[in-house]
């Protein structure tokens, strides 16, 4: 990691790692979900061409891509939430404490 | 034949080219004559845009001004700009068109879509923000040290820009042709002439107002389409369904998969990762992450035009239902020789007139017409940044030219690009424009897009690798594209595509992070070394915003 080798990064490691598993697991689970979307529509098609209850006429691959939509925006609002409450404050913390540190950057 | 025609449509909807679905599924189109609604409402948006323009235009005096309105938008009206810069007429028009035509399948053009924004927002757009002033260019060299990486960046930028371009431009001068009962060639006139004047004049500051007047206008009209279609139907999503299902040939296979993309795995795989991954190198939506003051208000805005779109295409899908209950099979909606009146982009303007008249048709109509403005407006703008900032500026002079000249040159550039436009615009009157969509699509998520991700989080990316990469990928698309069923067979007049899928992007996409990876590994160069070094610099500004561009706006 280059944290380690870095001693200016240390501030921002646990930042970082917090923020890499959450967005990690966020994305897997969008991608995953993605994927079981495109499974229904091409291998799975059998499956995702029968209705969601009897005497129905929502299938399941049209109600999955309705709630692939919902969970998507889910996804942005807990993330947009989570950042506001928790990433900012430490980042902006962690920023400070590398300009204190002197670590030389400047403003573009 | 029938298939293979119905697989060309959907590059084209996405670019808002439906008069080129149009005619794979109706006849010819027929010219209305002009809406007088649409004629006053449409009047209305011009003069309260070109006034706004005449307002920006006073508070664009630089080049921050103009490229990013100085970082000063507030994060909800960027959200609203982004909203209004991504939905284009392909939304509205296009999608609804192919969801009455051919069902289910064409929904993945929407969740395929919403899907990559969170990431984008979760994985991109503050990193982004963090690293770079006015572009894409920006980022992704931002530690690499050759102009050829600059140059690749830039080039693909602009390409993508360009082809998108054209699209817009192809399918505003058919909308409007149908819409108005304008000639073509005045309608790609009356495109050029205003987006010309925005971005000119009134730069960044312009353009996000017209993008946010259209946004709102855009997701009114989506309200009251859906809100009156599911209120025929006592707001029942079910009910709507079974009477789609009723009139519509196919029947059940209406909400079923398989009416489009005909459940072939690897077609669906493509456009799958195209609209996921395609966003995520777009110009002119990364350009608007820019144009707030910080990382933390690049996310909010990016948050707020994921949820205001995730409604926008609920809709889609209760418009698009909707049109085949209430508009199949109706005599009023078709033409002597059974095609739909004015073709597969008509059908949520034919809703509209069905429900509510000649006033609801006229205003849907203007906001159609607004909705390709805006757009256009957003990838001129991105292209003046691309040849002014990253080619003029950045590759020819090495970013040693004065931010006045660079300004100068960028005025210059956007008359050239509204130029280009207006001629590309005409030349491809009756090509295939299904071609420069995909094209553009599939740059931006075989290039761009692994350019990006790979310069923000891996530290063993460097320029060899990026150029090498980036440009074998570059010419496999080209290559991929040419021998797919849009210009192999339909240009061409081949028999059979070599390429037999909708995009290249299955291909190419794993093909760049491939090539990039090995060849970046195998760079052992001392300018490697030092790339690789500077990744640790970059890695703190990415994260804390320590160092970023601070927005100048007061």
């Amino acid at each position: 990691m280059t944290a380690k080798r870095h001693p200016r990064l240390k501030a921002v490691r646990h930042v970082v790692r917090r923020r890499l598993v959450l967005i990690a697991c966020l994305t897997g689970v969008l991608l995953a979900l993605l994927l079981g979307n495109l499974y229904l529509m091409s291998i799975g098609a059998e499956t995702g061409a029968r209705p969601i209850c009897r005497d129905c006429v929502i299938t399941v691959a049209l109600a999955y891509s309705i709630g692939l939509i919902a969970v998507s925006a889910g996804v942005t609002a807990f993330y947009t939430w989570w950042s506001n409450r928790h990433l900012t404050p430490l980042t902006d913390a962690a920023g400070e404490e590398s300009r204190r540190a002197g670590d030389g950057s400047t403003d573009a | 034949m029938r298939r293979v025609r119905a697989l060309a449509i959907p590059a084209a909807v996405l670019a808002g080219l439906a008069p080129a679905a149009a005619q794979a599924q109706t006849t010819e189109s027929t010219a209305p004559g002009p809406n007088w609604t649409a004629v006053a409402v449409f009047l209305a948006f011009v003069a309260s845009t070109l006034a706004i323009t005449w307002w920006a235009a006073r508070r664009t005096h630089n080049r921050d001004s103009f490229y990013t309105a100085a970082g000063g938008i507030p994060p909800f009206q960027n959200g609203l700009a982004i909203a209004g810069d991504f939905m284009s007429a392909a939304t509205f028009l296009g999608i609804t068109g192919l969801i009455f035509f051919t069902g289910y399948d064409a929904y993945i053009l929407s969740f395929g879509i919403l899907v990559g924004w969170p990431i984008m927002l979760m994985v991109i757009a503050e990193r982004f923000r963090n690293l770079g002033r006015y572009t894409l260019v920006n980022v992704v060299a931002y530690r690499l040290q050759r102009r050829s990486v600059k140059l690749l960046a830039a080039v693909t930028s602009f390409a993508v820009i360009l082809f998108y371009l054209i699209g817009q431009m192809v399918g505003a001068g058919k909308l409007v042709e149908l819409l108005f009962g304008l000639d073509y060639a005045v309608a790609v006139v009356t495109v050029s002439v205003l987006m010309i004047l925005y971005v000119s004049l009134g730069g960044m500051i312009a353009t996000t107002w017209v993008q946010m007047i259209k946004a709102a206008l855009l997701l009114l009209g989506g309200v009251y389409l859906g809100v009156m279609v599911l209120a025929r139907f006592g707001f029942d999503f079910a009910a709507l369904l079974r009477a789609g299902i009723a009139v519509h040939p196919k029947g059940m296979g209406l909400v079923q998969p398989g009416g489009w993309l005909g459940n072939d795995p690897v077609n669906v795989l493509t456009v799958g990762l195209t609209m996921c991954f395609g966003i995520m190198g777009l110009p002119h939506i990364l350009m608007r992450f820019f144009t707030v003051k910080d990382a933390a208000a690049a996310r909010t805005s990016v948050s707020v035009a994921t949820l205001l779109m995730a409604a926008f295409y609920i809709l889609i899908l209760v418009i698009g239902f909707g049109a085949v209950a209430l508009i199949w099979g109706r005599p009023g909606f078709y033409d002597d020789a059974g095609g739909l009146v004015g073709g597969g982009n008509m059908v949520a303007l034919h809703l509209a007139s069905a429900l509510g008249g000649d006033i609801a048709l006229g205003f849907l109509s203007a906001v159609a017409f607004a909705t390709i403005l805006a757009v256009v407006a957003g990838l001129t703008l991105a292209g003046a940044a691309a040849i002014a900032h990253d080619i003029y500026a950045d590759v020819i002079h090495n970013g040693e030219v004065s931010a006045r000249k660079e300004l100068r040159v960028s005025r210059a550039a956007t008359l050239v690009i509204g130029l280009a436009a207006l001629l590309l615009g005409l030349a491809f009157e009756h090509q295939n424009i299904a071609v420069v969509t995909a094209l553009a699509l599939a740059l931006s998520a075989s290039v761009n897009f692994p350019l990006l991700l790979l310069a923000m989080y891996w530290k063993g990316l460097t320029s060899r690798g990026a150029v090498a990469g980036g440009s074998v990928v570059l010419l496999v698309s080209g290559v991929l594209i040419v021998l797919s069923d849009s210009v192999w067979v339909q240009m061409l007049g081949h028999e059979r595509a070599l390429f037999p899928y909708l995009y290249p992007t299955v291909v190419t996409m794993p093909l760049a992070f491939l090539l990039i990876w090995g060849i970046s590994l195998m760079d052992r160069s001392p300018r490697a070394a030092a790339e690789r070094t500077g990744f640790a610099q970059q890695f703190l500004r990415a994260e804390t915003g320590r160092g970023a561009y601070k927005a100048q706006a007061e």
